[in-house]
């Protein structure tokens, strides 16, 4: 049964890791390392993952627990961070050496400081959107209506690219 | 600028990094930090609970050793209030979100609550922390037979030591658990308004 659960967990974490990274990127202040939210969430999920019912999509409750922690450290972000979880098996292989700059990552790192101007709620909706979540499970991630979820990212697109226009 | 070219940009990203991780070495770890926080969380109950105990020791043993009715019924409040103390705080630690897979505005509703709880503790302080041991404090000097000037010296003390203690946990309330709390309730409008 241990066992099982080590699985579920290893592979989940395993196909939502860098998409986790990336959401914990936008939730991090400029002076933090994103790296410990990551690890926090990552915590959150190996400690929750035993009353994880199968109601949902594992992928779903994943995103559940990123968005919460993510938020919560929001709201706490600016008091001082209690326990820091440093988990040494962990390491962010940065690619971006390996790639010339050009056009893309010029138009990405406009695209990141628009989304990190987003509001917290409109930021977690796109984040997932952009990442390809379905919008029937971003529904479930907030506990919302897809039709819901369907004008909230509607609107907030138009919004970013205006900001990314300015 | 196309709508469908924001997820083209944002593809860019995925290349940027990568998360790497030894899946032994990380179980191992994952469970290390869950140990390490349990211990915390043990150490700072049993802190708690031996500093109780001490004042129930401590106004335990005086209302016992002390003569002067007052006196003893001033021991007896003190101890009373080390139960208080420990209740309330147990009492609003149960409060506290545990289920982050909450769907994201039910976690923080629940998490606002328990917010409110912990401000209402810190803005009613004078109530439930400082008025008890202040009585307590109160009668064991007047039980004592002191003379008015020594009863006014020591309740002054107490009286400024407290009133230090009353500002600092309003202004605890203020910078800290205020803009928390509204922080909560913009984020819950927020979703509210998607509804």
């Amino acid at each position: 049964m241990e066992k099982d659960i080590e699985t579920i967990f290893l592979n989940t974490v395993e196909s939502n890791k860098d998409r986790i990274f990336r959401i914990c990127r936008f939730y991090t202040a400029d002076n933090e390392d994103p790296k410990d939210l990551f690890q926090d969430v990552l915590l959150n999920l190996w400690k929750s993952l035993p009353s994880f019912k199968n109601q949902s999509n594992i992928d779903t409750w994943v995103y559940r627990i990123t968005i919460n922690i993510c938020l919560r450290a929001k709201q706490f972000s600016d008091k001082k961070q209690k326990h820091f979880v440093k988990l040494e098996s962990i390491n962010i292989q940065n690619l971006e050496d390996t790639i010339a700059p050009n056009e893309n990552e010029k138009l990405f790192i406009k695209l990141s400081e628009s989304i990190k101007r987003l509001e917290g709620i409109e930021k977690s909706i796109i984040l997932l959107h952009l990442e390809g979540v379905s919008y029937k499970e971003i529904a479930q991630v907030f506990g919302l209506t897809e039709n819901h979820i369907a004008v909230k990212i509607k609107r907030t697109r138009s919004k970013l690219l205006t900001l990314m226009k300015s | 600028m196309l709508n469908d070219e924001l997820e083209r940009i944002w593809q860019y990203s995925t290349k940027a990094e990568s998360v790497k991780f030894n899946k032994t070495e990380f179980l191992t770890d994952l469970n290390m930090q869950l140990k390490r926080f349990d211990r915390i969380l043990k150490n700072r109950d049993r802190r708690e609970i031996i500093a109780a105990g001490l004042v129930i020791l401590i106004f335990g043993s005086g209302a016992f050793f002390f003569t002067g009715i007052l006196s003893k019924i001033g021991m007896v409040l003190g101890a009373l209030y080390g139960v208080l103390v420990i209740y309330v705080f147990k009492n609003v630690k149960k409060h506290r979100p545990t289920n982050s897979a909450l769907p994201i505005k039910d976690y923080l509703v629940e998490y606002r609550q328990y917010l409110a709880k912990e401000r209402n503790l810190l803005a009613n302080v004078i109530y439930w922390y400082l008025l008890p041991p202040f009585i307590a404090c109160l009668l064991f000097f007047i039980g004592q037979n002191m003379s008015i000037t020594q009863l006014a010296v020591y309740m002054l003390i107490i009286f400024c030591l407290y009133a230090f203690i009353f500002f600092l946990n309003k202004l605890g309330v203020k910078k800290s658990f205020e803009p928390l709390i509204k922080k909560l309730d913009d984020a819950i409008d927020d979703i509210e308004k998607i509804e």
